[in-house]
């Protein structure tokens, strides 16, 4: 009973703490809005391929759920399954170094940039919403419903580690700015907590897109 | 003073003629060797075909080719093919008889076959291509109203004899490829369209490009459930 309780004030404990944390709404609004403006560029072929979607390290996904619908183009019936995986850029093989070096990559960038007075980190979410949008078109369009769930259910949970490295990565870059102002370092301790989700969230991905997309 | 003129324009000329000269020497050699040689094979192939691309983009092309072997050497050679993806089935006759096809290459991007003919010298023999494809679009820069789709010739002909490894060989095409579809913007080369049909004449070679216009539905859908989404969103916080 004590363990149940202290696993559900835990949960509320997070769920609050989302909801009054700025840098992730931050973070989640301009991935939205990249999202819907790739979305759109996609879906009335302003763009015929997914905006930067040949580098996996923005978002593996696309190159990912590829191989499976590649066949469905041709036939629109989308009962085709001719499934060979490669990058289509690196030509490297899309196997499990492949899914961990690219969701590791995303994460630490996202992270790690925020040194940089957060703007790379801005536009690196604002790049992964619009190639994630413009990706996401094309796979609904393309590929088969299972594919499509799949891929759409993988969308969602690299969203989620996204969201939280990039709220990391401002957080981080206006904790510098506030520096620069005032002299004095100051960063909650809610970072270091979504930090630890973060990794949680990385491996899980890893582990989801293999299974599901990859093996 | 005239006379002087007259001697430096004839110094002048002298010096204009000598690399004037060793490039008329320089063109000839490259020329000569492509000349006709009555020694020499010579090999003519008439290639009539008949493609029919089906609403569903499914392809069946028949090729028939007269090869005749116009010099007084035998030749060996092959014919190559050359697909996008892999075919349904693939069928190649050599005067009616049902040959061996060597798969060079099957993948998902290109399929190449292989077929050896070898000729006696002043003969002739008739090579029939059948095959049936599922023809995918361009993989790059797909499009979501509009696929592109591609079609060129797909027969290559090599021969060598004891004294040449390479014998010249002249193909003309001739053919018909019709599009179950109204086809959009459709460029072609060594080709005239008329509406689907589009007809290759006395050519040794052609491509074509045209697109399939489509509507998104599915990804459409989505896309109107954001719209629905985003309206619904700013009326409330109108409100």
């Amino acid at each position: 009973m004590m363990l149940k309780s202290k696993i559900k004030t835990m949960i509320r404990d997070s769920i609050d703490s989302v909801k009054n944390d700025k840098y992730l709404k931050i973070a989640l609004i301009i991935l939205l809005f990249a999202f819907f403006l790739g979305y759109s560029m996609r879906v009335f072929d302003f763009t015929k391929s997914p905006i930067l979607g040949e580098i996996g390290v923005i978002y593996p996904i696309h190159q990912e759920a590829f191989p499976y619908y590649m066949g469905g183009v041709a036939l629109e019936s989308r009962s085709m399954d001719t499934k060979v995986s490669y990058d289509r850029i690196s030509e490297s093989p899309i196997d499990l170094l492949y899914v961990m070096r690219n969701n590791v990559i995303s994460a630490v960038l996202l992270v790690g940039t925020g040194v940089l007075l957060g703007i790379p980190t801005v536009i690196f979410t604002f790049l992964v919403g619009l190639s994630a949008g413009a990706s996401i078109a094309e796979v609904l369009e393309f590929a088969g419903l299972i594919v499509a769930l799949k891929t759409i259910f993988l969308l969602t949970t690299y969203v989620i580690a996204v969201v939280l490295a990039a709220s990391i990565g401002i957080e981080i870059g206006s904790a510098i700015i506030r520096y620069l102002k005032t002299n004095i370092f100051e960063i909650d301790k809610k970072i270091y907590d979504k930090a630890i989700a973060v990794i949680i969230i990385v491996a899980t991905n890893i582990i989801l897109q293999f299974v599901l997309l990859v093996m | 003073m005239e006379n002087y003129k007259i001697a430096a324009l004839m110094v002048l000329f002298v010096f204009m003629i000598s690399p004037a000269y060793a490039q008329i020497e320089m063109i000839e050699d490259m020329v000569m060797p492509i000349g006709i040689d009555d020694e020499n094979a010579w090999i003519d192939a008439d290639i009539s075909f008949a493609v029919e691309i089906d609403d569903t983009n499914m392809e069946t092309s028949e090729y028939s080719i007269d090869i005749t072997n116009s010099g007084n050497e035998s030749v060996e050679g092959y014919i190559n093919i050359y697909i996008p993806f892999i075919p349904e089935r693939i069928k190649v006759l050599v005067d009616g008889e049902e040959v061996d096809i060597i798969t060079q290459e099957e993948s998902y991007r290109n399929s190449r076959y292989h077929v050896n003919i070898d000729m006696d010298a002043l003969s002739n023999s008739s090579v029939e291509v059948n095959y049936k494809i599922l023809k995918i679009p361009q993989q790059r820069n797909v499009g979501l109203w509009a696929l592109q789709y591609h079609y060129n010739s797909p027969i290559n002909l090599q021969f060598s004899s004891t004294k040449e490894d390479y014998v010249r060989t002249d193909i003309n095409y001739d053919g018909k490829i019709v599009i179950g579809y109204e086809p959009s913007k459709l460029s072609c080369n060594n080709c005239v369209q008329d509406g689907n049909t589009i007809t290759v004449s006395d050519s040794n070679y052609f491509y074509i490009n045209w697109e399939k216009k489509r509507v998104p539905y599915r990804a459409g859908i989505l896309y109107l459930l954001m719209i629905s989404g985003i309206v619904y969103y700013l009326v409330k916080m109108r409100k």
